[in-house]
């Protein structure tokens, strides 16, 4: 009785599910039409609003540099203790990962602000400011992300690859060992979940603005296929791994 | 799901650290760690290389808790 209504329980809430989402679309489609001029003024003032900042776009970068990087030296301070003491191993090893995490936050922070304000930065006096502030940026976070590698295999002696090869991801998966891997396959599965909803959403708020031509349709198919790409890449490797040809070590 | 085990004396007994039991069957620290502190089930192949290490069987290193036998 207890997993018949549990059943019909899913079954009710993913058609109230639907219904609410179609209801929101219909708000939502209904007001993108009624007020089409003012959404394309709010959408103006919008974009305006977010390029107005400049150069500023890369402070948050460097915010997060800064802090990376304290917490780096701050785990390279353990290293020396982290052989014969294991809640200095684990101090480190946290410390590192934080640093490896705010590194690669910047590395996404460094394209959204190239990609806002990089049009109106390239086109004035500030250009060379504008190309100052990306190569400290990329430089810092490269080095940022070596030399945490560099510590972690440090603490890790059977990690393997180096940061500068292509291979580099590859090479360190090999050198994990089975529960490694396992944490690396629970990461993956959360990512793709998380962005199995965003990508829908995504989809769903460019639709109703290029239905109002607020943007372009290649935006859409830009999403579209980033979309694409994530549930393929998923799902064929995972049917490969279930039903491709056995190889031998990989 | 939990499951127990002597790692931790076994280790002391034989003088060994995290870092050499992990190099001896091939696993890091931190899973030697893990498995340890029961957050990590080993594999079989895993289980067997350690208590090779200590030259005695898997059961002696590892055993089901209460809440596993429940199941």
């Amino acid at each position: 009785m207890t997993k018949e209504r549990k059943k019909s329980t899913i079954y009710i809430r993913f058609a109230v599910g639907m219904l609410v989402c179609a209801a929101l679309g219909a708000i939502g489609g209904w007001y993108v039409g009624a007020a089409e001029n003012d959404l394309f003024a709010a959408l103006n003032a919008f974009n305006r609003t977010l390029a107005a900042p400049g150069l500023w776009w890369f402070a948050p970068g460097y915010l997060l540099l800064a802090v990376g990087t304290v917490y780096f030296f701050r785990a390279k301070s353990l290293l020396p203790q982290a052989e014969a003491n294991d809640h200095a191993f684990e101090e480190a090893d946290r410390r590192l990962c934080l640093a490896l995490i705010l590194s690669g936050v910047c590395m996404v922070l460094l394209f959204i602000a190239l990609g806002i304000s990089g049009h109106a930065m390239l086109a004035g006096p500030v250009a060379i400011l504008f190309m100052v502030h990306t190569l400290v940026h990329l430089v810092w976070i490269v080095a940022l992300q070596a030399v945490t590698v560099k510590a972690t295999k440090a603490i890790h002696p059977e990690k393997r690859g180096n940061v500068f090869d292509t291979k580099f991801q590859k090479d360190w998966y090999q050198s994990c060992d089975e529960a490694e891997q396992q944490k690396i396959g629970q990461c993956s599965y959360f990512c793709f979940r998380l962005m199995s909803t965003i990508f829908p959403i995504a989809m769903l708020l460019l639709f109703f603005l290029s239905s109002s031509k607020m943007v372009q349709p290649g935006w859409v198919l830009l999403v579209g296929l980033l979309w694409l790409a994530q549930q393929l890449s998923y799902q064929c490797m995972a049917y490969h791994l279930d039903h491709g040809k056995k190889k031998g070590a990989r | 799901m939990p499951l127990g085990n002597r790692l931790k004396e076994l280790r002391a007994a034989k003088g060994l650290n995290q870092q050499s039991l992990g190099s001896l069957v091939g696993a890091s620290r931190q899973t030697i760690s893990l498995i340890e502190r029961g957050d990590y089930n080993p594999s079989i192949t895993l289980a067997l290389r350690i208590a090779q290490v200590f030259e005695t069987t898997v059961e002696q290193v590892f055993y089901l808790t209460e809440e596993e036998e429940e199941k």
